[in-house]
């Protein structure tokens, strides 16, 4: 057996104390949504002493058809996150890996649609999503999130460090363009399209502004939109909003922890090495 | 014979370009009429003097004129560099070290990458209201430690630069999961036999880290420091909700000011013309940014 | 292997999921080509109920209604809408609460589209804008055809629902600001009264003496006053103490600032006389929680926090109209009231039901009373239903001096620009002089830019 070296040690401190350290906000969240009505969250003593009850949770599953919200964000992040996947892969494939006429424009062109704010377009796209009568759909709500570029960038990354002789093998054993994609690409871009995924699907469940305005029935809210009605304005009662926050993003995290593992598929093999 | 060839040669030219549009064509298809569309008609608006749901009139220049000598303008210009010079090298560096502890195979890998990337999943309100609970003065949690160690308030959210420090921690509390993401997926890439036949030759880990890891990251460090400098000049939520672009403007960015310039004062046009400002910067920003790291490389 | 195939079958999901979109979105298009613009902006799959051209079967105009109420305000709007529509024979109403800091935002972006709402909330003070730029329906030939007399508003509310001597608005409120006490200290200290209330005395002077005495006798740790030092607060408590002081935010017709002046300057001397004393801690986040944490013993907010203050477990407090600093009485004040965004899409029929209901919610506001707001019908808030509600009569009285902004456009501007201003001073970036001097050019250009 090894010893286990002083540097590992540090290494051990410094990685949990961290991990703690980032937990931290988060667990008191939790915590927080269990407080009875009107307990100051900021107040640490006040929140992990005294009563601890559910009741939050009653309050908001009654007020608010929060399993609906659940499911429209669910819906359309699922839905935003394959397409984009999808699409970004297709089209980064197409930049990295084959030949066409304004390539270099197109890609300058994605690339720049990134570094417009959402809060700029916002009008304009309102406009534009009501002369086609998309404001409170679905579809309404899924397409301005396929159109982020971000995916491209980082697929377009990882084709381009794929080697060359990968393809060109596949083009002697007769595989065309798309197959080259099907049985090339994707299978070695595992981990680039779980970080793909994962920010999407992030982004689409947190997005706020664009479903704030297009919006306008209570049974296609999405839990950001539909939430705040828990924040009173001007006021400080927290542990409603905490608690909704928490059934917010309980999804999100399991979403996080299916992804991750494309991400981290090295260390399982590792760890049975090691 | 040789304009038979010159055809057939064209014939594949097209086929090629063919292909790779229907490639292309799926995202295009949403980026052009969701994106782009919006883009070019915000830069037409700009040239208007147009009000929201109000009168619209046709104005030349006169809102790029005006944005040239609006203090407000270069001020939050000014603040927004300021934060992506301040957190791009932070958020990056930070998103590496994470990615590291994580790829170095500690026991409970799963629990600490977690507990890492688990702020990022929570939306902007959640985050600024438990932020500010913690740099709050009288009852916050940082204030509660500083007093015990006998300093005394610090107010940490209405002092300048201190404002910007608050701002900071809560940016790569929030949103360095995703470099660490980005990292690992790039780690990932890098085939073990390297490092393997790197330690057999008695590389130690230092040595390992700056002649192979880096290196072979280049890409990806380049990506996460072109994406994190992109979210960093859009900076608006944390420094609006949590110190109201304030004290007096002294956290307003410049996404801060379009949206009050477009939204509560109404002014769509002059919005559009700062928003297209706004893109010329980023965009320069990001060339040169390129530029630099492109040439590194030889 | 095996995870080759998860990742097929999820490519083929997301091909089919994305196919099935991208036809989705192709056809949506093509509808608004083929059919005319009088289509009304219904949402999606509703298209079969549009009450108005063709009662649908069971007879009701369906009208929407949005607002921006959240927590309890929006907890009691629903249970009055709930009860409106449960006996209206002729109406029903849907109705949304949106995100409060963005509702301007979404409405203005509808009304610009023709999809606003038959009905919104709006506040008093921005009906002035809105009118200018004819987002709103006058509401006066509607009003003779339900016999509304406005007389029965209170007299401010009937000032503030006209433009030009044309009503748009129905207010349902005056709501405005409150000084809250913590009952048993205020017990402890030996100040309170024996019908339970706390009187602060009249006067500057006798202001700070009352506050000192608080202030030297709590115990290390504790406030006497609470109050959050940025956002709305420091604005509300400014425009209350200007207009105790005399002043206003501008003259008669609107066209000049008047912030650069001695009243502005005492108005805002006595906030940092506040904060200097240490009767109002500066830089404070969370003003509501520093009282409901038994840290303060009394705090600064509006009528809007008596719900949750009501509904804080081991709370005794009892709210108050705010002080007076001088003889004139005033206290800033707004009105939620009930307009009709233009769209052209709206029918006559729907105009008719947001009468109705209109009529109906502004009689029935002692409902509305229970989230703190005053009533906006003189009888109403001379009802036993509302005089039963604990604290409300006591500082109801305050509705009759409340103040509120001046009819003019431009007043999201002006609390953007007060909001920053006063935050900077109380966080003792810059004196009270410099803050005048910048009140007065900010709002004077904001002024100007609707007036040129």
């Amino acid at each position: 057996m090894q010893r286990i070296k002083p540097g590992r040690v540090v290494l051990y401190v410094v990685a949990y104390a961290t991990a703690l350290l980032w937990l931290f906000p988060v667990l008191w969240m939790i915590v927080s949504s269990f407080k009875p009505y009107g307990t100051p969250v900021s107040i640490l003593e006040k929140v992990v002493t005294g009563v601890f009850t559910l009741e939050n949770y009653g309050t908001i599953a009654e007020k608010a058809p929060i399993f609906r919200w659940t499911f429209n964000s669910l819906f359309v992040a699922v839905i935003v996150t394959f397409g984009t996947i999808l699409f970004t892969s297709m089209a980064a494939y197409a930049i990295s890996k084959l030949d066409f006429k304004w390539k270099k424009g197109i890609f300058l062109l994605i690339t720049a649609g990134m570094m417009v704010p959402i809060e700029s377009i916002i009008i304009p796209l309102y406009q534009n999503m009501a002369d086609r009568q998309l404001l409170n759909t679905y579809v309404g709500l899924m397409c301005p999130s396929l159109a982020a570029p971000i995916g491209v960038l980082i697929m377009k990354r990882f084709y381009d460090s794929l080697p060359k002789d990968l393809f060109e093998a596949a083009v002697l054993d007769g595989a065309n363009a798309f197959q080259r994609w099907v049985h090339v690409c994707l299978p070695m871009s595992k981990s680039s399209m779980a970080a793909v995924g994962i920010f999407t699907f992030t982004n689409s469940w947190n997005n706020f502004l664009w479903p704030f305005l297009s919006i306008t029935s209570e049974k296609m809210m999405t839990l950001p939109v539909g939430i705040p009605q828990f924040q009173g304005a001007n006021l400080s009662e927290f542990t409603l909003p905490m608690t909704a926050s928490v059934v917010a993003s309980v999804p999100a995290i399991l979403v996080f922890l299916i992804f991750q593992k494309q991400i981290i598929k090295g260390i399982a093999m590792t760890g049975i090495k090691g | 014979m040789q304009m038979a060839m010159g055809k057939e040669k064209r014939q594949r030219a097209i086929k090629k370009n063919l292909v790779a549009w229907c490639f292309l064509l799926p995202f295009l298809y949403f980026f052009v009429n969701f994106l782009l569309y919006p883009i070019l008609k915000g830069i037409h608006l700009s040239l208007y003097d147009s009000t929201l749901g109000g009168s619209q009139s046709f104005a030349r220049l006169s809102n790029y004129i005006a944005m040239f000598q609006d203090k407000n303008f270069w001020n939050s210009m000014f603040n927004t560099l300021f934060f992506v010079v301040i957190s791009t090298p932070t958020i990056v560096l930070v998103g590496f070290i994470f990615a590291m502890f994580i790829n170095s195979k500690l026991k409970g890998t799963i629990f600490i990458r977690a507990c890492l990337f688990s702020p990022y999943v929570l939306s902007m309100s959640v985050v600024t209201g438990l932020w500010i609970f913690i740099f709050q003065p009288y009852t916050g949690l940082v204030t509660q430690m500083t007093a015990k160690l006998g300093v005394g308030e610090m107010y940490w959210l209405n002092t300048k630069w201190l404002v910007w420090l608050a701002i900071l921690i809560t940016t790569v509390w929030w949103t360095v999961g995703f470099n660490m993401v980005l990292f690992l997926a790039g780690l990932q890439d890098i085939p073990d036999e390297i490092y393997e036949a790197a330690r057999i030759d008695g590389a130690n880990s230092r040595q390992i880290l700056f002649r192979i890891t880096i290196p072979m990251l280049k890409d990806t460090i380049t990506l996460v420091i072109l994406l994190q400098t992109i979210a960093s000049f859009k900076l608006f939520g944390q420094t609006y909700l949590m110190a109201g672009g304030g004290p007096g403007t002294h956290t307003k960015t410049i996404v801060h000011y379009i949206y009050e310039t477009g939204f509560t004062n109404r002014k769509m046009g002059y919005a559009a013309a700062l928003s297209f400002a706004f893109f010329v910067v980023v965009f320069l920003v990001t060339l040169l940014q390129n530029k630099l790291l492109g040439s590194k490389e030889e | 292997m095996r995870k080759k195939g998860l990742w097929k079958k999820l490519t083929a999901l997301g091909l089919a999921a994305s196919m099935v979109l991208a036809m989705g979105a192709c056809g949506k298009k093509e509808t608004p080509a083929e059919t005319p613009a009088e289509t009304p902006a219904t949402s999606e799959g509703e298209t079969a109920s549009e009450g108005s051209e063709a009662p649908a079967s069971e007879g009701k105009t369906k009208i929407t209604f949005w607002s921006p109420f959240s927590g309890g305000d929006g907890d009691i709007m629903t249970a009055m809408v709930d009860e409106f529509n449960a006996q209206s024979e002729t109406t029903e109403v849907e109705f949304m609460i949106f995100k409060s800091e963005e509702y301007y935002t979404k409405l203005l972006a509808a009304i610009t589209s023709d999809s606003a709402p038959t009905l919104a909330i709006s506040h008093a003070t921005r009906i002035k804008e809105y009118v200018t730029d004819g987002l709103l329906e006058p509401l006066d030939e509607l009003a003779t055809t339900t016999n509304v007399d406005w007389t029965e508003f209170t007299e401010t509310l009937q000032q503030v629902s006209q433009v030009d001597g044309t009503h748009y608005c129905m207010p349902l409120d005056t709501h405005l600001l409150l000084m809250h006490f913590n009952v048993d200290d205020f017990e402890k200290l030996g100040l309170l009264e024996a019908d339970g209330t706390v009187q602060v005395p009249r006067g500057e002077e006798e202001f700070f003496k009352f506050f000192e005495g608080i202030r030297d006798q709590l115990d290390a740790g504790r406030m006497p006053l609470s109050g959050t030092s940025m956002n709305g607060l420091p604005m509300y408590l400014w425009y209350t103490l200007l207009t105790q002081y005399g002043g206003d935010v501008c003259d008669a017709d609107g066209t000049t600032a008047t912030l650069d002046t001695e009243e502005n300057k005492k108005a805002l001397s006595v906030i940092m006389r506040m904060v200097d004393e240490e009767i109002w801690p500066k830089n404070q986040k969370n003003g509501a929680e520093l009282f409901t944490g038994n840290i303060a013993v009394a705090t600064i907010n509006g009528d809007w926090a008596v719900p949750t203050f009501e509904g804080t477990d081991g709370l005794n407090f009892v709210s108050m109209p705010f002080p007076q600093f001088t003889d004139k009485d005033s206290v800033y004040a707004d009105s939620h009231t009930m307009v009709l965004p233009v769209n052209k899409n709206k029918t006559d029929a729907e105009r008719a039901s947001a009468m109705e209901f209109m009529t109906w919610m502004t009689n029935h506001t002692e409902m509305w009373a229970q989230a703190g707001h005053i009533p906006s019908k003189t009888a109403v808030i001379e009802s036993d239903a509302f005089k039963n509600l604990p604290y409300r009569s006591l500082y109801a009285e305050s509705a009759k001096y409340a103040k509120t902004y001046p009819q003019i456009c431009g007043v999201a501007g002006l609390t953007e620009m007060s909001y920053r201003e006063l935050a900077a001073m109380i966080a003792g970036e810059q004196d009270v002089d410099t803050t005048a001097a910048n009140m007065q050019k900010e709002f004077q250009e904001i002024l100007d830019s609707y007036n040129k």
